[in-house]
């Protein structure tokens, strides 16, 4: 799946599970910021793109995957590893 | 005529070592921020109390620069929790001496009224229902009297129920509303300073009254979190399931406080998890039943305590997390309740954790005991009623080894590590539902 598909899917993922569109929001956009989510929403949506790219953040760094950028990395960085 | 009110709240700690602690424990300082921006619920309901003729201006104490002229006001009403309520003396002191007549309210003022009356021009007991109305009326006329008592029972009829004024918050950067559903708690804890010591039973407001205060509510804010300034929610599971029913279509996301009792019926926890629940605070005390034997007049905690955590997994395996409240220096508990407690939070899966030290709030039955006891360490000692630091001589060991083992639970759950397992654990619950 390349980057842009990624992008995409996150996309469709992330309005779900927010229940709203995500606008104008741009790649390196703060999604806590921008979607005002709170810790536990934040936990949600990670849950969510765990289960839907059938990946694992790692624990000790899930405070860090606020952006749209960060998140297509990760899950394209383990989509190559895992082929 | 315009009347100002200005609300205090927030969170602190008196001893210097927790509060050099508590800066860099990331979970301590989330929920310190929240209480601290939460809206005065008390104050919002005083301003729909006031006559329509009457300017009301909400202020929070954020707003008022010490090193300012104060604003003028006709009336200034103040209320506040017993940590700040020094501060709020100072504050009242100010303004009477700048010639505008206080009034004071709030839980401290309706169990400490002499006291308060020392800075004040006159007191509200209980809540503003029933008492504000006449305080206003009477002070047009220039006959307030010192003590206005509000009424203990019947709360949410009309008409001395009224919608809190919720546009007052508009323009705000609150991300947290808060709406109350009921007034006290049956459990009756020995060491609870809440509603329950200001009404005479426990008092639940009907749902539509509830639902038509959640949308003005959620109203003022672009991203609502709604809060339940309440007790124990659902204490009546009949109205719990009704309320849970009617809440769902508003789409709102939401934090409440119960007993553990919730976890009995399987048809709320269900309606809970769809109805936007994101978090219930359970106050679990501690971990072992033998410690709570004098919590409650009823030995309930006591007898709930083996069911733990059974009923912490039924709950949040529906992906609405427990924050689970700890009290720590309980009579019975000795220094080995900090590695109990630490064991029960792992194997738990809370969450989230509130670990607090036990507080004799001024006029609450703890109080008395404690005061007759000969166990109080000083004889006034407001400012520290925070929640966190030692007020009296527990039973199972030192003061300083209740101090130090609070330092040690702290660290040792606060962390980031544990927080990050803690996290983990929540997101593999949520994924197991999608």
């Amino acid at each position: 799946m390349n980057t842009t598909t990624i992008e995409q899917e996150l996309r469709q993922a992330l309005t779900e599970a927010c229940q709203k569109e995500l606008g104008p929001i741009v790649l390196e956009d703060d999604l806590v910021h921008e979607l005002e989510l709170d810790s536990m929403a934040s936990l949600r949506l990670l849950a969510v793109v765990e289960k839907r790219f059938d990946i694992r953040f790692p624990d000790h760094l899930l405070g860090e995957y606020r952006t749209l950028q960060k998140l297509v990395d990760f899950i394209s960085t383990a989509q190559e590893e895992a082929l | 005529m315009k009347i100002g009110l200005i609300a205090m709240s927030g969170i602190r700690v008196r001893t210097p070592e927790l509060a050099e602690l508590g800066v860099t424990l990331p979970q301590f300082v989330n929920r310190g921020k929240v209480i601290a921006s939460l809206p005065s619920l008390g104050l919002l309901t005083v301003a729909a109390l006031t006559p329509d003729d009457v300017e009301v201006v909400y202020r929070e104490i954020q707003d008022v620069n010490p090193e300012d002229e104060l604003e003028l006001f006709d009336l200034v009403g103040i209320s506040s929790f017993s940590a700040q309520i020094d501060e709020a003396y100072g504050l009242a002191d100010r303004y009477r001496a700048a010639g505008a007549p206080v009034v004071l309210g709030g839980l401290h003022v309706s169990l400490m009224p002499d006291e308060a009356l020392q800075h004040a021009d006159a007191v509200v007991l209980n809540g503003a229902e029933g008492a504000w109305p006449s305080l206003v009326q009477d002070f047009r006329r220039g006959e307030m009297q010192p003590r206005y008592e509000g009424l203990r029972s019947a709360v949410f009829k009309p008409p001395s129920y009224v919608h809190p004024r919720f546009d007052l918050l508009r323009g705000r950067p609150y991300n947290r509303v808060t709406v109350q559903t009921s007034r006290g708690c049956p459990l009756n804890c020995e060491f609870c300073a809440a509603s329950l010591r200001i009404t005479s039973a426990f008092q639940q407001k009907p749902i539509e009254f509830v639902i038509e205060e959640i949308k003005a509510a959620v109203s003022v804010t672009d991203q609502p979190f709604l809060e339940l300034a309440d007790d124990n929610t659902f204490i009546n599971k009949k109205w719990g399931r009704e309320f849970l029913r009617a809440i769902t279509p508003l789409g709102v996301n939401w934090f409440t406080e119960t007993d553990i009792s919730v976890a009995d019926d399987d048809e709320l926890l269900d309606l809970l998890a769809e109805s936007g629940c994101r978090q219930i605070l359970i106050g679990l005390e501690s971990p072992s039943g033998s410690d709570l034997g004098q919590v409650d007049p009823g030995n309930w905690k006591q007898s709930r305590s083996d069911r733990y955590l059974e009923a912490i997994e039924k709950i949040q395996s529906r992906g609405v997390s427990v924050n689970g409240c700890f009290i720590l220096g309980l009579d019975g508990h000795t220094p080995d309740i900090f590695e109990e407690v630490k064991a029960f939070v792992e194997r738990s899966g809370l969450l989230e954790v509130q670990l607090t030290v036990m507080t004799p709030f001024p006029g609450t039955p703890l109080y008395h005991r404690l005061h007759s006891e000969g166990r109080l360490l000083q004889e006034r000692y407001w400012d520290r009623c925070t929640l966190f630091d030692v007020n009296y001589k527990p039973t199972g060991m030192s003061v300083e080894e209740l101090e130090t083992g609070l330092r040690w639970l702290f660290a040792q759950t606060y962390n980031e590590e544990q927080f990050n397992k803690r996290k983990r654990n929540y997101i593999e619950i949520v994924k197991a539902r999608l």
